[in-house]
């Protein structure tokens, strides 16, 4: 290495370790509006993309709101097929829960995910999950 | 006069000479090949090279690291950040311990290292489009759109979570598993 780079090179390790210091590169949060005194309150992962009753159950009346099919859940998720294949770390034990041992891929999202109340693990109605799979958000 | 004209040829010269280093430096800096460098970044150029935006497609067509992880709003923008994230990960990989980094938790901030300046410069018209196959990315797109001016803006990578990395959870699970290996999940341990 040339001598002359030897100073260029300590100026930007420098300034790194300065930025490491400083933490510069950390992310920015923001805090959300959290109505959890809503009669439907919604999970942090929807609250934190601002989604509104209307991005789920439609531009009608609030009154006629109903439960979503899970091919409107799948309208943003893609498909029960494609949800499975991201954790799909978790066949090599058979405790994927999006492509499960004993249903494959055909379980109703309800079975475990509830958008306005918690979720429930269905895999530990039989099992003890807890080394398996994080709690269900 | 004629020293005044050495002079200035002179500096032409050293000045095309910079420019053209620096664009070199820059260009040659950009891709998959510079970034693998850090051995930290195996799994995440491993998963990109599977994925449709680097070069898993039909037309073989690849978006560079940069692409996504620089802003492509301003040159200067695009410099500063390249500078500063060049800094930071030297000093990490000379000084810090980057096998030590919980990949899982980063993914959580990709807001801070995914810029939707990257992801538009190629979705160009991904904004105005009336059109679409699934009515929900309309609507929902619209929504990104209603938020831009606000103090709550959304990313792209918000929804998109991993995009460019489509399967970097279950790399990351092959080098360092989030769960205990499960023993005989199935012949006697259920309860």
């Amino acid at each position: 290495m040339k001598t002359y780079n030897i100073p260029i090179l300590l100026l930007l390790l420098m300034g790194g370790v300065i930025l490491l210091v400083l933490n510069v590169n950390e992310p920015k949060t923001y805090v959300m509006d959290v109505n959890s005194n809503s009669k439907y309150p919604i999970k942090s992962y929807h609250q934190e993309l601002q989604l509104e009753c209307k991005n789920c159950h439609g531009e009608g009346s609030e009154e006629d709101y109903e439960e979503l099919e899970d091919e409107q859940c799948l309208t943003c998720h893609k498909s029960k097929e494609y949800l499975a294949q991201r954790i799909s770390f978790m066949e090599k034990d058979k405790t994927s829960p999006h492509n499960s041992y004993h249903d494959g891929t055909t379980l109703s999202c309800y079975e475990c995910h509830h958008s306005h109340e918690k979720s429930v693990n269905m895999c530990a109605d039989c099992h003890n999950v807890e080394t398996w799979m994080k709690p269900i958000k | 006069m004629k020293k005044t004209i050495i002079i200035v040829c002179i500096g032409i010269v050293i000045g095309l000479l910079v420019s053209l280093g620096t664009y070199k430096g820059v260009k040659e800096t950009a891709g998959d090949k510079f970034c693998i460098l850090c051995h930290s970044m195996e799994p995440m150029v491993e998963v990109y090279k599977e994925d449709v935006h680097g070069g898993n497609n039909a037309l073989g067509i690849k978006a560079k690291c940069v692409s996504c992880h620089l802003p492509q709003d301003t040159l200067m923008n695009y410099l500063y950040v390249k500078a500063k994230n060049g800094a930071v990960e030297v000093a990490i990989t000379a000084f810090g311990k980057p096998e030590n980094i919980n990949w899982y938790k980063k993914r959580a901030h990709r807001k801070s290292f995914v810029y939707d300046s990257g992801c538009l410069s190629c979705h160009t018209n991904i904004l105005e489009q009336t059109n679409a196959e699934n009515p929900k990315q309309l609507e929902m797109h619209k929504h990104y759109e209603s938020k831009l001016l606000t103090n709550k803006k959304l990313s792209c990578v918000s929804c998109h979570i991993s995009s460019g990395h489509e399967s970097l959870r279950n790399k990351l699970n092959e080098l360092k598993p989030e769960y205990k290996p499960v023993m005989n999940v199935i012949d006697g341990g259920g309860h």
